[in-house]
């Protein structure tokens, strides 16, 4: 927690990353609220006066952002989508930094047989497909939730578990490691304690760049059509777009879910960025 | 006395800040005739290293200069534009620059970095340019064989003579040194210093040599320029001023100084270099100085003292009676809240 | 030099044994039984147990392995469950292209995104700077599909200036064939995809050799080269940039693996029958022996960059020593 409130107060004190905060703070605050704000439910049909569908209506003071070709409210539909897009960009997120974290710690400290096996793992896991490898997973045990989450940690935590290696190899080098040693303090203690900390701003700024990533492949399942069937996420609502063919006379139906995953996953990178210059100043433009 | 080769001539130089304007160079006039040896002293943030950037014409985006002159044999580089001044560097002005391991280029080879620089100037052949740079090699004391090699392959006192090789190469008659041997060890620096020194008598170029390092300007240069908050608070021919230092800070300096075989110890001058932005009223060094006086509020005026010897204190005629004071170090032991007082701002700006 | 690159191929290939190891596997793990698509149920058992065998389906599931791995080592990659051709035929054509729409343009992203980048950090600071790193930034926040959806919006929908999606005007080349690369209609075709990818695959190499620049900028042999009186495009070419490229330049393999990959998006959104789809249809239908290749081969591709681009570390940089 403490860590956590550091990171904020540091990104706090760039202005982009104070902007991309506040930004990140109102979706997540939709999120929470989408479910009891949204005016209509997500999945009803709207019917007008005369009785028939009202189909593709274009934004209006009922519909916000107007209406799907089967007549559902596509604010509602937006309200509803922002949960699982955190739900599922938050867990693949921490997944994959708590794997890759433990990995590159072990390897990159006690290196020789260790590393050498788990660098091998790595580079399979490299070598993997992304996307092709999620949808295949997915395929295999069933469209859900979970097992997108699961797909995507199992093929993300490969780049964050290289990054921390690079920089154990180099911390394991260091005197404080050295003094920890001959005070006689055991291996995982030194690698717990000592070097753990000191690759944790690292593993943030990882953090937030699986967390910027796991939203767009999230909404690039959805709209390949792979995503849970039970949940409506801007993925989905691009896939339903997409597959009714129509989409072309409803931009209104196109443009909002793109829009909000820019923005947020903007938000993500620039608190990602505003952290990396905090703890590697260079990289600041004068 | 021959005409100076290069001249500064009342230059004042600031550096745009979030905070405000900070004044790192302020009325610095200094020449130097050719094949003379000047050096320039003071601590880290005296502005002595943004003296040297602003003569090469290199300073980053947010220096500028605000007033004044650096003429180089008589031309004004500031006014003649940065074609002009361009086509100076290297070719009139040289420079050995401070880290020798950060300033090759460690993806190229060191031929090819000399080379450069002589292809900027003149239009050599290939054969004339690869010659040349053997040549140098041959004049610093590297092996020649070893011109392709990378910056990595040489050691930390090898690759210091590939920089003044580099900054010979188009034989400028004048070179700046930077610290040149702050990264290497003793023995090794005085190797350096010597072959310097003999390159200097065979080559006649004249030397600007910058340190926080009195000692090597005592052993190095005919003259010493003493700086401090970006302005030159002493000058004066260098046997001259060690033997009657004429500001406070020049003794400062000089007590700091280790010495052989003396029963005293070097004593340190205690508090900070003062806050550019906002510097204090007056003298800048009055905040540190143990013989300030009300009066070191108002701008002191440059006092001379003798054929080429000035010194920018309010009380450098008394001098002679305050120096034996100076030598103990009760008089420099100062309440440090006082001394830092005027200066709350630890940035360094360099 | 000589010891390391054999070293690293024969990581390499354990790496590519392991993964054709675990792929055989994981298909073989997939639900559904891959021969109910393909044969008819009004089949009798035995012409369905005749089909199996045909397939090496009825054979215990080791010997299926060796089998596989026999046949690899031939470039055969099996039967297409499907359309019982050969693999690689169908493979062949599809790769062919995804490399004519991926490899231009994550070359033209590279290169406009290092000149960029660096020139961007060159003018740090400005308003027009900041701007561009913000629009970098949305750009690659958006998800590449919307952006292609967008694009076919505007650009095919609106304005009528490219077609909506596929290779080639439909029903123009009844049979694939090389001929078909060679007409303006595909250029035509082309056109919006790269434009789209590129665009999207461009902000990547744009920020990071912004970054690269604005601490390289900083160095002292960037500030020596100026005093060397080298002009400003040396000092920016020559220097600054040159040495930015490092990182930069090693990323271009892996990440041509992986846009290979992701092509499966951009192709699906503008029907370009690429790997990506090829990858997509196989799984629909559930014709694993097709995607089971169409892996394999963008695993190949992902390891060799990956590879390659050690190799090219070590040739830009002096300093890297193999050991």
């Amino acid at each position: 927690m403490r860590i956590l409130k550091s990171f904020i107060a540091a990104v706090w004190d760039v202005p982009s990353g104070r902007v991309a905060l506040v930004v990140l703070g109102v979706f997540a605050a939709l999120a929470i609220l989408g479910p009891w704000i949204a005016p209509f439910d997500p999945m009803a049909r709207t019917y007008g006066a005369d009785g028939r569908l009202v189909r593709l209506a274009g934004p209006s003071a009922d519909h916000w952002l107007g209406t799907t070709l089967m007549g559902r409210d596509i604010a509602s539909q937006m309200l509803y989508g922002a949960r699982p897009a955190f739900l599922v960009g938050g867990m693949t997120a921490i997944g994959t930094v708590l794997i890759g974290l433990n990995i590159g710690l072990i390897a990159g400290y006690f290196g020789g047989r260790v590393d050498a096996i788990l660098m091998r793992i790595t580079d399979i896991f490299l070598g993997l497909p992304f996307l092709p490898f999620i949808i295949v997973v997915l395929a295999m045990s069933g469209r859900s939730i979970w097992t997108i989450i699961f797909a995507m940690t199992i093929v993300m935590w490969r780049s964050t578990a290289r990054v921390i290696r690079a920089q154990v190899l180099s911390l394991r080098e260091m005197p404080f490691v050295a003094a920890a040693r001959t005070t006689g303090a055991s291996d995982w203690a030194i690698l717990y304690r000592e070097i753990a900390p000191n690759v944790l701003p690292l593993a943030l700024v990882s953090t937030a760049f699986a967390l910027a990533w796991a939203i767009i492949t999230e909404a690039s399942i959805g709209f390949l059509g792979f995503g849970d069937p039970n949940v409506i996420s801007w993925g989905s609502i691009l896939y339903d777009a997409y597959a009714s063919q129509v989409m072309y006379r409803a931009p209104w139906w196109v443009v909002p879910p793109g829009i909000a995953i820019m923005i947020l996953v903007s938000a993500v990178y620039f608190i990602g960025r505003a952290y990396e210059q905090v703890i590697n100043p260079r990289l600041r433009a004068i | 006395m021959s005409a100076p080769i290069l001249e500064i001539d009342g230059l004042d130089l600031g550096y745009a800040t979030r905070t405000g304007t900070a004044a790192a160079l302020r009325d610095v006039s200094l020449s130097v005739a050719p094949g003379e040896s000047v050096g320039i002293v003071g601590e880290s943030g005296c502005g002595k290293s943004t003296l040297l950037k602003a003569v090469m014409g290199v300073m980053p985006p947010n220096a500028a200069i605000e007033r004044g002159a650096i003429r180089f044999r008589g031309t004004d580089l500031v006014a003649a534009g940065p074609d002009a001044w361009r086509r100076v560097r290297w070719s009139g002005i040289a420079m050995i620059a401070q880290s020798a391991l950060n300033a090759l280029n460690p993806v190229k080879r060191v031929s090819a970095q000399i080379s450069e620089a002589i292809r900027a100037h003149a239009d050599w052949p290939r054969d004339k340019i690869r010659a040349r740079i053997q040549e140098l090699f041959q004049m610093v004391g590297v092996d020649p064989a070893r011109i392709d090699d990378f910056p990595h392959q040489f050691s930390g006192g090898m690759r210091q003579r590939v920089l003044i090789a580099m900054a010979l190469a188009l034989r400028p008659p004048v070179l700046l040194a930077d610290e040149p041997t702050t990264a290497l060890d003793v023995i090794v620096q005085d190797q350096i210093f010597r072959s310097l020194r003999q390159l200097q008598t065979e080559l006649g170029f004249a030397k600007l040599l910058v340190t926080h390092d009195l000692g090597l300007v005592i052993e190095n240069c005919e003259r010493i320029v003493v700086m401090y908050g970006g302005m030159i608070v002493e000058a004066g021919p260098t046997a001259q001023v060690i033997a009657a230092p004429a500001h406070p800070y020049t003794l400062g300096l000089y007590n700091a100084l280790p010495r052989l075989g003396a029963a005293v110890e070097p004593i340190s001058i205690p508090g900070r270099p003062p806050d550019l932005i906002a510097p204090p009223p007056g003298c800048r060094f009055a905040p540190r100085c143990p013989f300030a006086q009300d009066r070191c509020r108002t701008d002191p005026p440059m006092r001379v003292l003798g054929p080429g010897h000035h010194a920018r204190c309010h009380r450098s005629d008394e001098m002679d009676a305050l120096r034996p004071a100076a030598l103990r170090p009760e008089t420099w032991e100062r309440d440090d809240a006082l001394a830092n007082e005027s200066n709350p701002d630890t940035n360094e700006r360099t | 030099m000589g010891s390391y690159i054999l070293r690293r191929l024969f990581h390499m290939a354990i790496t590519l044994f392991a993964m054709i190891t675990l792929m055989f596997f994981l298909f073989r793990l997939l639900p559904g039984d891959p021969t109910a698509t393909v044969i008819s149920p009004a089949l009798d058992a035995d012409a369905r147990a005749a089909m199996q065998a045909r397939f090496g389906l009825d054979r215990p599931l080791i010997e299926q392995y060796f089998v596989y791995l026999g046949n690899l080592a031939r470039l055969d990659f099996g039967l297409s469950f499907r359309t019982s051709r050969p693999v690689w035929e169908l493979i062949e054509l599809r790769l062919v292209n995804t490399l004519l729409l991926i490899l231009p343009s994550m070359i033209a992203a590279y290169v406009i995104g290092a000149f960029g980048g660096a020139l961007m950090a060159w003018y740090r600071g400005g308003r027009a700077e900041g701007s561009l790193v913000l629009a970098a930034t949305a750009l690659q926040s958006a998800p590449v599909f919307w952006l292609g959806m967008l694009a076919i919006l505007v650009f095919s929908i609106w304005l009528n200036w490219f077609p909506t999606g596929h290779i080639v005007t439909p029903g123009r080349f009844p049979d694939p064939t090389w001929r078909m690369y060679l007409t303006l209609d595909f250029l035509h075709h082309l056109a919006l995809p790269f434009f789209v990818n590129t665009l999207y695959n461009l902000c990547f190499p744009l920020l990071l050799m912004r970054s690269t620049m604005l601490s390289t900028i900083g160095e002292d042999y960037v500030e020596l080269a100026r005093m060397k009186g080298l002009r400003e495009r040396q000092v920016l070419y020559g220097h600054a940039m040159r040495n930015s490229l490092l990182p930069l330049a090693t990323t271009l393999p892996m990440i041509l693996g992986w846009s290979v990959a992701g092509s499966v998006v951009i192709e699906t959104v503008f029907s370009w029958p690429g790997l990506g789809l090829l990858m997509i249809e196989g799984i629909t239908r559930s014709d694993y022996p097709v995607v089971q290749g169409a892996f394999l081969l963008i695993a190949v591709l992902t390891i060799v960059g990956t590879f390659v681009a050690d190799l090219l570390y070590g040739l830009l940089d002096p300093r890297i020593v193999y050991r």
